[in-house]
């Protein structure tokens, strides 16, 4: 067998084509690399950033309405300092621009969060998005499967147009050995540009993490192997080399489009996104309820809290909070709706990732890079739970009219629990590997046939 | 001659097996994807209108109220999609499906419906237009790989060689009749796609020009492709070969090159974060632009011009109120601010737009898709149409609230009132969208790009025929 591996890799180095196709294929994931380890490089010096720029009283141009100095006002300026942001995990940069989709920057104050347009949303040029960005994983999703397509169609099915096989099967007693140790050197071949790209990523990330990178680059060999163990199945089959090179770029475009788009119209099947525009409706109802209970309101917090004396001519701020913590208290529920239905769609599509390697390698990317939406879900109910003991320690200070004292020792956000280990996309790519490479194997004398 | 070679050709392909196989895969996933593509937006459409008139009615009956607590309450507009939408969703994944209009501040549209779907779009959306402009070229390349590398390989390129048929001719016959079969295989799903399109929309005069616009350009783009596939099987001797090169060019074009143009137009034009922006907007209202002065200094000199205008000494005896005055004049100010760093933002997206075409020299997919969602109406220019008019209606009934909280009340008192009589008054948003002409107009630097690529690709084509040998 090592001299058969010797041959093949030698057959292989020879052929210009494909030292050509290896060298793009790393060029462009080296590329992609360098990009998104110094984009996660750069996210996570930002996380730093907002607490200044905020905090920074200079820039607070006042709308009227914005909370005010007065009673109570600098306790109101403390609390507008305050934001929390999603503490990204060890695997960022396979995944980096999906951070900006979601608002992993969260301002904790006495508004809802909901309601105000410019507190959570990111700001980014839709026409980039939609082109793609280079983030890591995403292409070596994309690309990693078009490169062993590209080395490994019709090698048999060439051979036998050629008149080549007939003499294999004539001198060899195990043809189907000579197919596997090509195989075998197209899969090193691929794995090695594929893992060594993939510590580049990681490299300029400081934040990165080994467990990270051993779990992707465990991945990366499945997702390579997986890819090879379809190559040569197709090398069974009786038609020519290019009618063989049409099927598996269908299998690709199957598994990577259309399977994806199929599992996420099932998952909505079984638990429907709720529609955002019929969340405006129901949160404006909330909104015209509060804003006529205001007064009301205000009467209530002062009745719920008699330790606290009312403010006497209070300003907008203070008349106003009551109103916005009920306002908060209802509009919340509605809109973690949202988080809670996109973890169970995410799930569901983790258990089904078997049947799509590349949504496999962007499920594995978001889980290790910590914006998967299961782990946001658990974000915001933790921002939720945080918010409320802030407002716990605030509110009643902004009642009372009293500023925050210089001893008072505000809450801080509870670290979040770190990533749990998700295996379930790892050992159904395992599975799927193993069911591929076993057929492959029972089916191997069929390469005996000339 | 060359009509019997296009008629040769367009049965040739008609006659192979292929054709019927991917005739049916295009027709069955074109047909699907346009389905799936129509029912949403239908929905989506719907219940844009739905909320849009729940919403005004929100306004409507708010009761009696201060009319600047009643413009607080703001007023959500949508932007009604063109029925080509359906055919290419272009950035609606990634354009927020609201805009909220509230006094004081001018927002983005918000809510992308990618932050909630995002792992199936990640490769791409699943769309008609995807099928169109990414998954086509494929059946025009798998038709056309082994033009002549199969001639070559079966000997009977030798014999038309022997026959003096001309190679200009022979290639230029082969070409029209590929791209005559490629229009066979097409016509079913298309004029499927019209029917539906007719059932479901009211198509305007403006909408069948652009989907007849469409139509024109996507030609154009398989064009391009059947003539670099054309000559590829001219220039490779083996039909492997030709394939492989086909098929490493429609990656780059497709996957590669709109990936490495966004990655280049991003780090060329930086544009701010979330947090930069609005902190920019609020620095300039207070520190004031230019000369302006700061928040203070401005709001001073507003009080001793309107104290001079209205002849009296005092804001307690001024014949109208003067919070809203005051609230006018900043919010004038502020919507001075905000439309300088919209516009800065918009023009930074434009020109990263600009900077992605350097990868259309990788191949013409990215001018194509940019084509595709201009006449779709779904591209960044139809967007900042949009914003711009809300930004005007936005401008209109917070004028409307601050006139009502003038005219009712008097120096400093604040005790002006509205009822539903007023917010009822307040007209609903209506837009327009413009016309074809508008999105030729943002689209014309893309049409040039297909332009060239289809003069290059007929250029070599037609250079390839002096290499034709058997």
């Amino acid at each position: 067998m090592t001299g058969l591996l010797q041959a093949e890799w030698l057959r292989f180095i020879r052929n210009p084509v494909n030292l050509w196709v290896v060298a793009a294929f790393f060029a462009l994931l080296a590329a992609s690399a360098l990009w998104s380890g110094l984009a996660a490089g750069e996210f996570r010096a930002r996380a730093l950033q907002p607490q200044q720029q905020t905090g920074n009283s200079q820039v607070r141009a006042e709308m009227h309405d914005a909370p005010v100095a007065g009673k109570g006002g600098e306790t109101v300026k403390s609390a507008d300092n305050t934001s929390v942001r999603l503490p990204a995990l060890g695997g960022l940069a396979l995944s980096v621009r999906q951070m900006d989709l979601l608002g992993t920057e969260l301002r904790i104050s006495t508004r809802s969060r909901y309601t105000d347009g410019r507190n959570s949303d990111q700001l980014f040029n839709p026409l980039l998005r939609e082109l793609g960005l280079l983030d890591f994983a995403s292409i070596i999703a994309l690309l990693l499967p078009l490169t062993v397509i590209a080395l490994s169609y019709g090698l048999v099915q060439e051979d036998r147009e050629r008149g080549v096989w007939r003499l294999v099967c004539a001198q060899m007693p195990h043809p189907w050995r000579l197919v596997f140790a090509s195989l075998a050197v197209r899969f090193v071949m691929v794995l090695v540009p594929a893992a060594t790209a993939s510590l580049l990523a990681f490299m300029p990330d400081s934040g990165s993490s080994l467990y990270a990178a051993m779990y992707w680059l465990v991945f990366v060999g499945l997702f390579a192997g997986v890819w090879i163990a379809i190559s040569g199945l197709f090398l069974l089959l009786p038609v020519s080399s290019g009618a063989a090179a049409v099927g598996l770029l269908g299998v690709w475009l199957i598994t990577t489009f259309a399977v994806p788009a199929g599992l996420s119209w099932a998952a909505n099947g079984m638990e429907p996104m709720p529609s955002r525009l019929a969340a405006i409706v129901d949160i404006r109802r909330v909104q015209a309820q509060t804003s006529r209970q205001q007064v009301e309101l205000l009467s209530a917090w002062y009745l719920a809290h008699p330790e606290i004396s009312a403010v006497k001519e209070p300003s907008l701020a203070i008349a106003g909070l009551p109103a916005n913590l009920e306002l908060d208290s209802k509009v919340r529920p509605l809109m973690y709706r949202f988080d809670e239905v996109r973890k169970a769609h995410f799930e569901f599509m983790e258990r089904w990732s078997a049947l799509s390697p590349g949504l496999a390698a962007v499920l594995t990317a978001d889980r290790l890079a910590g914006i998967d939406a299961s782990r946001y879900a658990g974000y915001i109910e933790a921002v939720n739970q945080f918010e409320d003991r802030w407002r716990a320690f605030f509110v009643p200070k902004m009642m009372s009219g009293q500023g925050a004292q210089a001893l008072d020792q505000p809450p801080v956000l509870s670290p979040l629990p770190a990533t749990e280990s998700v295996w379930t996309v790892i050992l159904s790519q395992s599975l799927i590997g193993v069911l591929l490479l076993l057929t492959l194997a029972i089916l191997r004398n069929r390469f005996g046939r000339p | 001659m060359i009509a019997a070679i296009i008629r040769k050709e367009l049965l040739a392909v008609l006659r192979d097996g292929r054709l019927l196989v991917l005739a049916f895969s295009v027709f069955a996933v074109l047909s699907g994807f346009f389905l799936a593509s129509v029912a949403e937006h239908r929905q989506v459409q719907q219940e844009k209108q739905a909320v849009g008139a729940t919403a005004k009615e929100q306004w409507d009956t708010q009761g009696v109220k201060n009319p600047h607590a009643a413009a607080h309450f703001g007023i959500y507009v949508f932007k009604p999609d063109s029925p080509l939408a359906s055919v290419d969703p272009g950035l609606r994944q990634y354009t927020g499906q609201a805009l909220w209009l509230e006094p004081h501040k001018r927002n983005g549209a918000r809510f992308n419906p990618a932050a909630d779907q995002g792992l199936a779009g990640r490769f791409g959306q699943a769309s008609a237009g995807f099928v169109l402009y990414a998954l086509l070229p494929l059946l025009v390349i798998a038709l056309a790989f082994n033009a002549v590398t199969q001639e070559r390989e079966q000997g009977t390129l030798r014999m038309l060689h022997s026959l003096g048929v001309s190679a200009a001719k022979l290639l230029l016959g082969k070409f029209t009749g590929l791209l005559l079969a490629f229009v066979v295989v097409l016509t079913p799903a298309m004029l499927i796609a019209v029917i539906i399109l007719y059932q479901n929309f009211d198509l305007a005069g403006d909408d069948i020009l652009r989907l007849s616009a469409l139509s024109g350009v996507l030609f154009v783009y398989y064009a391009v492709f059947a003539a670099l596939a054309m000559s590829t099987s001219i220039h490779f001797k083996s039909s492997r070969l030709a394939l492989f090169v086909l098929l490493a060019f429609w990656a780059g074009s497709v996957l590669i090159a709109p990936r490495l143009g966004a990655t280049a137009a991003e780090m060329l034009v930086p544009t701010p974060s979330a947090t930069a922006f609005w902190a920019a907007i609020k620095q300039d209202i207070q520190q004031g632009l230019a000369n302006d002065g700061d928040h203070d200094a401005r709001e001073a000199a507003f009080n001793v011009q309107v104290l001079k205008q209205y002849g009296v000494a005092r804001i307690e005896d001024l014949p109208v109120g003067y919070t809203a005055l005051k609230r006018s004049f900043n919010d004038n100010y502020s919507e001075r601010v905000h439309a300088l760093h919209f516009d800065r933002l918009s023009n930074a997206f434009e020109r990263q737009g600009r900077f992605v075409h350097i990868a259309s020299l990788l191949g013409p997919s990215i001018a194509m898709r940019s084509v595709s969602m201009a006449l779709s109406g779904m591209d960044l220019a139809h967007q900042r149409h949009f914003e711009d008019e809300a930004e005007q209606y936005r401008d209109y009934f917070i004028g409307l609230t601050d006139d009502w909280d003038r005219e009712r009340s008097h120096g400093a008192e604040r005790g002006a009132q509205g009822h539903d009589a007023d917010w009822g008054s307040v007209k609903a948003f209506s837009y327009t969208p413009p016309p074809l002409g508008f999105a030729l107009y943002h689209a014309l630097a893309d049409l040039l790009v297909l332009l060239a690529w289809l003069a290059v690709a007929l250029i070599w084509l037609l250079f390839s025929a002096n290499r034709l040998k058997p």
